[in-house]
């Protein structure tokens, strides 16, 4: 299973990048209504939307005082059954905000290996 | 022939392994359904607790109930980055103890966290970054002795706030808080007031963007994204009526939230299928059937309350046409003689890999021939 960690300068491109990828495909659904679905084995699209970098500050009813600091760009993860080549758009950030639940980052393994196999 | 004997396809939350979800009939493995969610659940096992549930693994649920359902649930993330309330703000004489010994939280370890209040005018509260449209907060709540009013208030987007004030006892109960409103903003918040001098205890804590809650999400440092449960079976068109046949279900739905959620089967497309829909009008349940991509069957009955459960099921038939029975009654038919071409498959959902059918399911029946009224009677009567 591969998870995707993807960044582009707004939500628009984001969905038409993932449209031309295949990811996203638009359907037509029992309303007649066209509406984006998951493409062939893509398992999830997650809008992250804007990385909050540094919180911003409230008062005690949690009226903003100061606006958080917010990353570049609008994100999203994919889990997809296929490497997909999303060039530049994809990203490796070390403190994920976001995760796939049980499906923990791949950590190099050294002292663990078993010898007698 | 009793109306078991009858049918080619039967599955319950029963027997299940890794990826598969067995049907009881036929007990060949043919009719076996193939389970899809990459990530691990939650579900309320036999004992009352939540459990971790592995990927691919069917969940068979029994959340106030005795006799479990196979639960499915769509696609959410905990927006709450800390079920356990760490990191959230607090008055200064607030004293929170994460994974608390006073006893044992919802899933039979110690694990909750305990509020002691010094004051009543303190708060535990949290900004959470939420987007446009509904969001659901929920957590579990108990106190160790007599009872405890408190006050919970969630704002959305919007800046709306809208106010809880549930009732504490000593048995875990699970509260929800669904704030409607709409707003341009990035962020929502959420305030717990203890309202009196004492302890509470809160566990799993979570938001999420939508009209309802679902099952625990549990965070310890990020969002978590739970998948969509996927329940399907092809290649079993020896197991579907082609020309006669009739598709039952005992299910309910999880909300009346005005979203398609869909079973049917079908030839693997969109373009040939017969679909039972808990629709986007409110409480209904929706016959509907394509062949060669046209719609040639729209049958709606409105329930009392979808989230309770009910006993539908359509017979179709190149003779007789098509009905929708629900509770023991037809509530309605259609003269239409046309049947969906090459039916091979079974799926929870479009027919071809969407809109979930996002509910609790006792059963679901196939048979390959059409079922006499009496028949009909007796299979979906509560």
């Amino acid at each position: 299973m591969n998870i995707i960690k993807l960044n582009y300068t707004d939500k628009e491109t984001a969905i038409a990048d993932l449209i031309a990828k295949g990811v996203y495909v638009e359907v037509e659904n029992i309303d007649k209504e066209i509406v984006l679905s998951y493409g062939k084995g893509i398992h999830a699209i997650v809008e992250i939307g804007k990385i909050v970098l540094e919180n911003g500050t409230y008062d005690a009813d949690f009226k903003e005082l100061t606006a958080p600091v917010y990353a570049d760009g609008y994100a999203y993860d994919v889990m997809s059954d296929t490497v997909i080549d999303f060039g530049a758009n994809e990203i490796f950030p070390k403190n994920s905000k976001h995760g796939f639940a049980g499906c923990e980052p791949i950590k190099e393994i050294k002292d663990d290996i078993n010898t007698t196999r | 022939m009793s109306l078991l004997d009858k049918a080619s396809l039967i599955v319950t939350p029963n027997a299940y392994k890794a990826s598969k979800l067995y049907s009881v009939i036929p007990s060949s493995g043919t009719g076996d359904m193939t389970v899809v969610r990459a990530t691990t659940a939650t579900r309320v096992n036999s004992a009352g607790l939540i459990e971790s549930v592995a990927v691919n693994v069917p969940r068979i649920d029994y959340t106030n109930e005795s006799c479990p359902s196979l639960l499915l649930e769509v696609q959410r993330t905990n927006l709450n980055s800390t079920s356990n309330l760490s990191g959230w703000g607090s008055l200064p004489t607030t004293i929170r103890t994460y994974n608390t010994t006073d006893l044992l939280s919802p899933d039979g370890t110690n694990n909750a966290t305990k509020i002691q209040s010094t004051l009543i005018t303190e708060d535990v509260s949290n900004v959470i970054t939420v987007a446009n449209g509904a969001v659901t907060f929920s957590f579990y709540g108990r106190v160790l002795s007599g009872t405890k009013t408190i006050q919970v208030d969630v704002r959305n987007n919007s800046g709306t706030i809208v106010t809880l004030s549930p009732t504490l006892t000593t048995q875990w109960q699970r509260f929800t808080i669904t704030n409607l409103n709409s707003g341009t903003g990035s962020s929502g918040a959420v305030w717990f007031y203890p309202n009196s001098i004492g302890n509470i205890y809160i566990y799993g804590a979570q938001m999420e963007q939508g009209a309802y809650a679902t099952s625990l999400i549990p965070t310890v440092a990020s969002t978590v994204t739970r998948n969509a449960d996927a329940i399907s079976k092809t290649g079993i068109s020896s197991l579907i009526g082609q020309t006669e046949g009739v598709l039952f279900i005992e299910s309910a739905a999880l909300a009346n939230d005005f979203t398609s959620r869909i079973i049917s089967i079908s030839d693997g497309t969109l373009n040939n299928r017969i679909i039972i829909n808990y629709s986007t009008s409110s409480n209904t349940i929706q016959l509907n059937v394509f062949s060669g991509g046209t719609a040639i069957t729209l049958i709606n009955y409105v329930v009392s309350d979808t989230t309770q459960f009910a006993k539908i099921a359509v017979r179709y038939s190149n003779t007789l046409g098509y009905s929708l029975w629900v509770n023991g009654v037809n509530r309605g038919s259609s003269v239409s003689t046309t049947i969906p071409a090459s039916m091979s498959r079974l799926g929870f959902d479009n027919g071809s890999g969407g809109t979930f059918f996002v509910s609790k399911i006792k059963q679901v029946n196939l048979y390959k021939i059409a079922l006499s009224n009496t028949e009909m009677a007796t299979l979906t009567t509560l």
